[in-house]
């Protein structure tokens, strides 16, 4: 039999003790009630009584009667006669009406008492009229009344055999009643044994059921005082039903008296809108939640907060916060996470090293190539010169007249020349990239550095014509005015070569807010817009520049040296053909130096 | 000596009170004729009787009235005797708090000797059920003829 079927026997037999006691106290009070009823009925006494009053006063008469025939019959005797017919009248009226004329009828002695009262009756008639003719009552009316007087004596022998046959009766009763509710009380006094049994059983089971919980309570309580979280544990109105001693020293409470059993919000004085208040606020929803690993306001430990619902069958009951000390593990993996970082940016910095140099490597290959491409195209043609010139002084010899040898000596010059600009100016852009080059910045003035510039390409190439617009150019700029010139002069070295006359070359300066714009426009072969960007390579050329004679290097310097100043070249085509190279210098470098 | 303040009777006696009274008309006895006893306060109860079927009526003079009327004061007991020599105790108190009557009449006639008269000790037996059982009922002495006070 399983437990619960057990108890649930259990509970039905003490269900049914108590209904049996109920049933049986019922039956006993019952039958002792109807007995009592039966007690207060019964008139046998009251009749026996009533027949010896009756009996004795009609002696009494007789008596009377005898000593009235017997005497003088005095008016005191008359009197006296009157009196005691009066009271054995009364008497027999007492027996035969009122109350008790039933009984007598149950007796079965109502036909004795009729006889006897009207006897008395008749004789009352003779009495009157002997009283009043103060004459002998006759003696056979006396010997009625003598006779009626042992018939009522007989009567009340008969009720009183009778009564006590009923006495008896009833007391057989009342004992077998006794008996039953002998019998009832027992029963209800076993099953009141029974009942207290069970009382008894079930306060010891409370006892050892109450000793259970409160080791429980006990254990419950050593592993929350052991553990090394902070534990608070809540009821759904907030209210603290456990709490350790961890929880005390992360947050001492601000009441002094004991937390368990108030408001977790009163206890620590939170506001309404606490954080905390608003994770039991959830809990109680039936949420689990973790907090993570933050900072304990007022301190320098670090802890997390997790909170479970705590259940009773479906029902929402409480919850449980815990609050973790995470400062040690906290701490390590901040550390952990700095190594990274200056791991991760080892890395980077490595990779962009790496990637630089590569960049580096590459550039200078391609710088290598350019130079091997540049030096094969232009080294080559001046070599050749050279070579052809000396190789005709040698099949000649002798034959060579001083004017061909001057004329031939002289190309061989030229040639050595074009080879010894083309290897200075790269020694030059070498230079520049070395930054072996000193800036010197100082006050110039720009628009007569330009005229010089355009004075001497006039000199080289007299056949171009230049149109200048330097109106808007202030007196004096802050520049290096031995690069600005290098530049100025290759702008318009390139402007020559790449046009062809009569096309004349514009050289206008604009100035806005910020910067000088030296603009050189010709009207020449122009670029493709790939190539845009590559004109400022080192050892490029344009491909509609093959068969000009350059080394790729010019705008390339000019370029390294505009950044020098902080400015740039950069390269437009020209609206209706050619090319526009723009040299922008910062007007703010002016106005500081 | 107060004897002189209680009449003399004219009629036949009905009624003789003893004991320590302030008033009498023969040595420590005040007798009553049916006149003086229908001189005094007369008062009714309705009720049912032990002795009879149904309701009755009864008038007559209330016990306390009677017991005022003679100047009983600080009696303890009744010993009321009937013609028959019936006699029986009451204490005075409840005598008076049950509201015992001396009645006269029954259903308005006058009671005779021969039906429990003429003087017959009630109560208001249906208003009070203190007094409704056997010790109680044996106070109603009829043919009352003789109250001693004590």
């Amino acid at each position: 039999m399983s437990s619960t079927a057990k108890k649930r026997t259990i509970s039905g037999m003490t269900i049914g003790a108590v209904v049996a006691s109920a049933l049986l106290l019922t039956f006993a009070l019952h039958r002792l009630v109807q007995t009592e009823a039966e007690l207060a009925t019964g008139f046998g006494e009251s009749l026996l009584y009533a027949l010896y009053q009756a009996h004795d006063e009609e002696q009494r008469l007789i008596l009377k009667a005898y000593d009235w025939n017997s005497s003088e019959r005095l008016t005191e005797d008359a009197e006296q006669l009157h009196l005691q017919m009066d009271l054995a009248i009364s008497r027999m009226n007492v027996v035969s009406q009122g109350t008790l004329g039933p009984a007598v009828a149950d007796a079965n002695e109502a036909t004795v008492i009729e006889t006897a009262r009207s006897n008395l009756m008749a004789f009352d008639n003779a009495l009157q009229a002997a009283l009043l003719h103060r004459s002998a009552i006759p003696q056979a009316r006396l010997e009625v009344l003598r006779a009626d007087a042992s018939k009522l004596k007989a009567a009340a022998t008969r009720v009183l055999i009778a009564e006590r046959d009923n006495v008896a009766r009833q007391r057989n009763r009342y004992s077998s009643v006794l008996w039953e509710a002998i019998v009832a009380i027992f029963l209800i006094l076993g099953c009141g044994i029974v009942i207290v049994g069970r009382l008894l059983a079930s306060l010891r089971s409370t006892a050892r059921a109450k000793d259970a919980l409160r080791r429980d309570r006990d254990f419950s309580n050593l592993l929350l005082q052991s553990s090394g979280d902070g534990v608070i544990a809540f009821n759904v109105d907030g209210r603290c039903t456990h709490w350790n001693s961890v929880m005390g020293e992360m947050f001492p409470a601000s009441c002094s008296s004991d937390v368990v059993g108030q408001l977790v919000k009163d206890a620590y004085r939170l506001p309404e809108d606490h954080v905390i208040l608003n994770m039991m606020c959830d809990t109680l929803m039936g949420h689990s939640l973790h907090m993570p690993a933050h900072p304990l306001p007022g301190s320098d430990r670090y802890v997390e907060k997790f909170t479970h619902p705590v259940r009773s069958g479906r029902a929402i009951v409480g919850g449980i916060l815990f609050i973790r000390d995470v400062t040690e593990a906290h701490l390590a993996r901040m550390q952990l996470v700095e190594h990274r970082d200056q791991l991760e940016a080892t890395v980077k910095e490595r990779t962009r090293d790496l990637e630089e140099s590569l960049e580096r490597e590459t550039r200078l290959r391609e710088l290598y190539k350019g130079f091997v491409s540049m030096v094969s195209h232009q080294f080559r043609t001046p070599l050749s010169i050279v070579d052809s010139s000396a190789q005709r002084m040698i099949r000649r010899g002798k034959e060579m007249s001083e004017e061909e040898i001057r004329e031939r000596a002289g190309k061989i010059r030229t040639a050595t020349l074009r080879l010894t600009r083309l290897v200075s100016s790269t020694l030059n852009a070498t230079k520049l990239d070395a930054g072996e080059i000193d800036f010197a910045p100082r006050r110039c003035d720009l628009g007569k550095l330009i005229v010089e510039a355009c004075e001497r390409q006039k000199e080289t190439t007299p056949n171009r014509r230049f149109t200048m617009e330097l109106d808007q150019l202030p007196g004096s700029v802050s520049c290096d005015p031995l690069l600005i010139d290098q530049v100025v002069a290759n702008l318009l070295s390139n402007a020559v070569k790449y046009s062809s006359p009569p096309d004349p070359i514009d050289v206008m300066v604009a100035v806005d807010d910020r910067w000088l714009h030296i603009k050189v426009s010709d009207r020449g072969i122009g670029f493709s817009k790939g190539e845009r960007d590559k004109l400022f390579e080192r050892f490029f050329r344009a491909k509609a520049a093959i068969g000009v004679e350059g080394t790729g290097i010019g705008l390339h310097v000019a370029r390294t040296i505009a950044r020098m100043h902080g400015g740039d070249v950069d390269a437009l085509p020209r609206n209706g053909g050619g090319s526009t190279f723009v040299l922008r210098i910062p007007k703010e470098e002016a106005l500081a130096a | 000596m107060s004897a002189s303040q209680l009449a003399t009777p004219t009629g036949p006696i009905l009624l003789t009170i003893t004991g320590k009274l302030d008033r009498a008309n023969y040595p420590d006895e005040a007798v009553f004729d049916e006149a003086m006893l229908a001189a005094l306060p007369q008062r009714r109860i309705e009720t049912s009787t032990p002795r009879t079927d149904g309701k009755k009526i009864f008038d007559g003079v209330l016990l306390a009235d009677l017991l005022d009327f003679v100047g009983v004061d600080d009696a303890q007991t009744l010993r009321a005797i009937a013609l028959n020599e019936y006699e029986i105790l009451t204490p005075v108190s409840e005598a008076l708090e049950f509201g015992a009557l001396l009645a006269m009449r029954m259903d308005g006639r006058p009671s005779t000797r021969r039906d429990k008269g003429p003087i017959w000790i009630v109560y208001p037996r249906d208003t009070n059920s203190r007094i409704q059982d056997e010790h109680h009922d044996a106070r109603w002495v009829w043919q009352l003829t003789r109250i001693e006070v004590q």
